[in-house]
């Protein structure tokens, strides 16, 4: 590459270097950027600097610097690990279930409803339409379709055949299953999109000559269109697992945290330290934390799937 | 001379001190203050009802309600307005358990300068005295009664008649009463409210077992007396007696026991009107009355019960004025009055604060019609209501407390185990400030 | 596996296949739809029984009379037409500042050039990560200071500006040809110019998704608007619907019938948006998705 371009302007040839760099670009960036630090990454560094003091949000009196007071504690009190390490196993089964029926139910729906006509384009938004819907509203009617005794789902088990009614909310694993049902039934719509615009973006020549070849769906399914969809999924893979790893609002309206903390996921247990124990001290150091491991799984996840990921040329 | 002048000197100082003290009570006209509350429905409507009669008794006074939502909410923006250092409100109702760290941090006002300051207004001794003490932390008047509630015993008095049988006021004859119900009905006897240790933590006072031991910094639950009860309470749910329900709550209660599906259940104090009206219209199927009864009293004869529901507190914040505080406090005076009190029951079926209201004649006529609408309210003797072990942590241990609870009852967990863990967590928690 | 689709094949004529094979895609299609529908249908069937057939031990599957004065309701109880429009407002502006900031930035970090520009994307990109449930008291705190509680201002501040967006329309104009670029340059266009007229329309379906989601998280968002506004005129729905609650001794909810009246009205709106822009929301993400 030539390290300038010549360019004609009224008669005159300019030599532009291709590596200027513009102020203009960077001031374009700026405002958004100014913004993202204003509201996420400040917020971050107070919390750092509250991090070190002994802050609880009731107190009248100002906060005093206590060192590494609460760093000790998060490592080495009870009932620190104890709560922490239930809440990261919390908030990782969460996030491999939610990832695994968002993406695959996604991309079994994406070739289900792949076919152009207007019934089916009627169906696709009638399966996107949750998202439209606040999760604080449906939250609530969650809640209710899942009551024990008197939900509609346990009384449709029961014309089924099931006897025993199902514990939902109540219920050690089914807790979970519940929130899962809710988050699923919200986000599996978005993934389908996304994937069907993927499936439609892939030219028909690859299937035409492969059929040529005597392949069989399944394994076109295997050599052609998981490979071309994998920036696809990757894109999903990474939206979807910060997304889940984020998960809260379904939670509070759902078990709030319950039961016995078996959906307790790290960010309800952060803003339970914060506001249930008035602790924000050490909901500051948890949080912090919380990041760290985010964002060391994160650049790993990309780092490790970039690898196996085939771009179209 | 020199020492009765140093005295007159001291005497003067000493007066001058006490009148710099003097409480400056004036409310100038125009005062404005915010007001926040967690009422919806009925019970707002009447809350506001009874604020705007207070506007217009006071015109100087003008009272900015909002509401807010849940205890829970109130908390948490009490908080934030407290760190933010703004947008406090003058008056707020909160719950009874989060009033401990609250007088410890200093976030609201002490109320007994505005006692004193009022005292024409507001009889502070006509309040029961186990509510009052709930609010008050070593001298520390944190709140004041408002819409208190207790945990008690709704029962089907219809079914009890049928079968010839009271509903049993010691724990002794609880067993017996649990397993004669059911031999008749043959369904669940008693839904317990699984997922909030306070309506299940009278058994164990009552069985000498606190939660929280303060001379030993540990937890009391560590005793035989509570493992038995809980043994007790698990055999009662295996054998089909008891439901212990843990999720949804108030909708599964509300179901059970007007439907007729159970007989009897443990749960707040202020759903009363509304079971009352859903079970005499037998709006779900049948048609029953519905009967009141106190925590049982223990072996040891100890009975002791308790308020729960909402106070009124006065934040400490700056950002309101003395004179917007002084017009909150006489809010305050209007509100927790025998008169507005006994309207204010008559519509949430909270307890009656004021002893004046059952006893004094001019208010014979308004407690007369609370009883005619609502007459199992005269089961309960609030003068047995005394205050629970104050403690900051004690939030945190009740999660505990009923987490393991729920293990055990729901989860058929070990019963020795699970009740060895959770002492030994309540212990960790109490080392842990 | 080949022999049995051999066999199969030679059995039934490609015609055949083919119908067989759609009427097994209509049979799933249906039932997924179904599945999914589900709990809309719910919420409809709901808001629109009395209390008794909400709140009774038996399952009512459809109301014996349509009750639409449950959609009465919530326009009686709160003032939902200024719930209405303090949302419409909010996220207005939040749709706003959210394309005309996402479009410069992303412009910016696709096809400008300046010091530190990775380091700011990762900057941009790192911002995803962090859920506003731990963060937002700082926050919250400057913006106590300001002077933005119950504002509209407030509330727009935590939603101004999606990393998301960037992100999504950042790879949406990496594909658009420099050559472009440099014509509109030599064609004296200013860069402003340059990203307006030639930049957006060429990724007009990636701009209007993510118009719509900057639209539909706005219309959504509960948690910050809840802490931001505490005066009654100035509820936003999602908020505004939960204050539609009636509880018995702060405990119990049982007027689902009433709730969920209130929660279909507030989605219509969005309904309304999605069933004109539909066709472009799936054409939108391609380009994000395929590199």
């Amino acid at each position: 590459m030539k390290k300038t371009k010549a360019v004609t302007i009224d008669g005159r040839v300019m030599h532009i270097r291709r590596e200027k760099y513009y102020w203009s670009d960077f001031f374009l960036a700026l405002p958004a950027v100014l913004l993202l630090v204003l509201i996420t990454y400040y917020p971050i560094l107070e919390l750092i600097r509250i991090s070190f003091t002994d802050w609880r949000l009731t107190m009248t009196s100002a906060p005093e610097y206590v060192g590494w007071k609460n760093w000790t504690w998060l490592f080495t009190a009870k009932t620190s690990i104890r709560y922490l390490l239930n809440s990261l196993q919390v908030t990782l089964v969460y996030t491999v279930c939610n990832i695994a029926i968002d993406l695959g139910f996604g991309m079994l729906f994406a070739h289900l409803f792949n076919h152009l006509t207007r019934p089916f384009a009627a169906m696709r938004a009638l399966v996107f339409m949750p998202r439209y819907i606040a999760m604080s509203s449906c939250g609530i009617i969650f809640l209710w379709m899942l009551n024990t005794d008197y939900g509609v789902i346990n009384k449709m088990l029961e014309y089924l055949g099931m006897t025993e009614h199902l514990n939902w909310l109540g219920d050690d694993n089914l807790a979970m299953v519940s929130i899962l049902m809710l988050t699923g039934w919200h986000g599996v719509g978005y993934c389908m999109m996304i994937y069907l615009s993927a499936l439609l973006g892939i030219s028909r020549d690859y299937y035409e000559a492969s059929s040529l070849d005597g392949a069989t769906g399944l394994q076109q399914f295997r050599y052609i269109t998981l490979p071309l969809l994998s920036p696809t999924t990757l894109f999903l893979f990474i939206t979807t697992f910060i997304s889940s790893m984020k998960v809260y609002q379904s939670v509070d309206v759902m078990t709030g945290g319950g039961p016995r903390n078996k959906t307790a996921v790290m960010v309800y247990y952060i803003y339970d330290l914060a506001f249930n124990d008035n602790r924000i001290d050490r909901s500051a150091v948890t949080a912090l934390l919380f990041f760290v491991i985010l964002l060391v799984v994160t650049v790993s996840t990309m780092r490790i799937t970039n690898r196996n990921v085939h771009y179209e040329a | 001379m020199k020492k009765l002048f140093s005295i007159v000197l001291a005497a003067v100082m000493l007066l001058s001190c006490t009148a710099l003290a003097e409480f400056d009570k004036s409310i100038p006209d125009g005062t404005t203050f915010t007001f926040w509350y967690s009422f919806s429905g009925v019970n707002e409507a009447k809350l506001l009802e009874q604020v705007r009669a207070f506007e217009a008794e006071n015109p100087g006074i003008t009272v900015d309600a909002q509401y807010i939502g849940s205890y829970n909410n109130i908390h948490s923006e009490l908080a934030n307005a407290n760190t933010a250092g703004s947008g406090s409100p003058a008056l707020s109702v909160i719950n009874v358990p989060r009033l401990t760290s609250y007088s410890k941090d200093k976030l609201v006002e002490d109320l007994t300068p505005y006692i004193e300051a009022f005292a024409d207004e507001i009889n502070f001794d006509d309040f029961y005295a186990g509510m009052t003490d709930m609010m008050n932390n070593g001298g520390y008047q944190a709140a004041l009664p408002f819409g208190q509630s207790g945990q008690i015993f709704f029962y089907n008095k219809t079914l009890m008649k049928e079968i010839g049988v009271e509903f049993p006021k010691t724990i002794e004859e609880f067993g017996p009463w649990l397993k004669t119900v059911y031999d008749y009905t043959g369904k669940t006897v008693l839904d317990v409210c699984g997922n909030d240790n306070a309506y299940f933590y009278c058994l164990f006072t009552n069985a000498d077992a606190y939660m929280i031991d303060v001379e030993s910094n540990t937890t009391g639950l560590r005793s035989d007396a509570a493992l038995n009860l809980i043994k007790d309470l698990r055999s009662w749910v295996d054998a089909g007696y008891i439901k212990w329900v843990d999720a949804d709550v108030s909708n599964t209660l509300r179901l059970d026991f007007t439907s007729g599906e159970c007989a009897a259940m443990l749960y707040t104090s202020s759903s009363y009107a509304n079971y009352k009206k859903v079970a005499e219209n037998g709006e779900n199927g049948v048609t029953f009355e519905v009967g009141i009864g106190n925590q049982p009293v223990g072996i040891s004869g100890r009975n002791e019960q308790y308020v729960a529901g909402a106070t009124l507190i006065i934040p400490s914040a700056d950002c309101n004025t003395q004179a917007q505080k002084n017009a909150a406090f006489k809010l305050i005076c209007y509100l927790t009055a025998p008169a507005q009190q006994l309207d204010w029951v008559h519509t949430t079926s909270y307890y009656v604060t004021r002893k004046s209201a059952s006893t004094d004649p001019q208010y014979a006529d308004a407690y007369a019609a609370v009883l005619a609408d609502l007459p199992e309210m005269d089961v309960l003797d609030l003068n047995v209501y005394v205050a629970k072990t104050k403690h900051e942590l004690f939030d945190k241990c009740g999660d505990i407390f009923e987490q393991y609870m729920s293990e055990i009852m729901n989860n058929k967990g070990d019963v020795e185990e699970n009740w060895e863990i959770m002492c030994d967590e309540i212990d960790d928690t109490l080392a842990d400030r | 596996m080949t022999t049995q689709s051999n066999a199969k094949s030679a059995f039934l004529s490609p015609r055949a296949k083919h119908t067989a094979g759609l009427t097994v895609r209509w049979i799933l299609a249906v039932l997924v739809t179904v599945i999914m529908v589900f709990p809309l249908f719910w919420m409809l069937s709901t808001a629109l029984k009395t209390e008794q057939e909400v709140m009774s031990s038996k399952l009512v599957f459809w109301p014996a009379v349509i009750q639409w004065d449950n959609f009465v309701y919530p326009f009686r109880k709160v003032p939902f037409l200024r719930y209405m429009l303090n949302t419409a407002c909010v996220t207005a502006m939040q749709m706003t500042s959210e394309l005309l900031l996402g479009i410069m930035a992303a412009y910016a970090f696709s096809k400008g050039k300046f010091h530190g520009k990775h380091l700011l994307f990762v900057v941009v990109l790192g911002a995803m990560m962090i859920p506003i449930q731990v963060t937002f008291i700082p926050l919250y705190i400057v913006i106590a200071r300001v002077g933005w509680m119950n504002t509209y201002w407030g509330v727009w501040i935590a939603g101004c500006v999606s990393s998301y967006s960037i992100f999504l329309l950042r790879q949406a104009f990496m594909t658009v040809d420099d050559s472009y670029i440099e014509a509109a340059r030599v064609d004296g266009m200013g860069k402003m110019s340059i990203i307006f007229r030639i930049m957006v329309p060429m990724c007009k379906p990636t701009v209007i998704t993510v118009a719509l989601t900057a639209f539909m998280s706005g219309w959504n968002s509960y948690f910050w608007p809840k802490v931001i506004i505490k005066a009654q005129n100035m509820y936003v729905l999602t908020v505004g619907v939960q204050r539609l609650r009636t509880s018995y001794g702060n405990e119990a909810t049982a007027n689902y019938h009433q709730i969920m009246a209130g929660v279909l009205l507030s989605v219509i709106p969005v309904f309304i948006v999605f069933a004109i822009f539909q066709k472009h929301m799936l054409s939108g993400y391609t380009k994000a998705a395929m590199k």
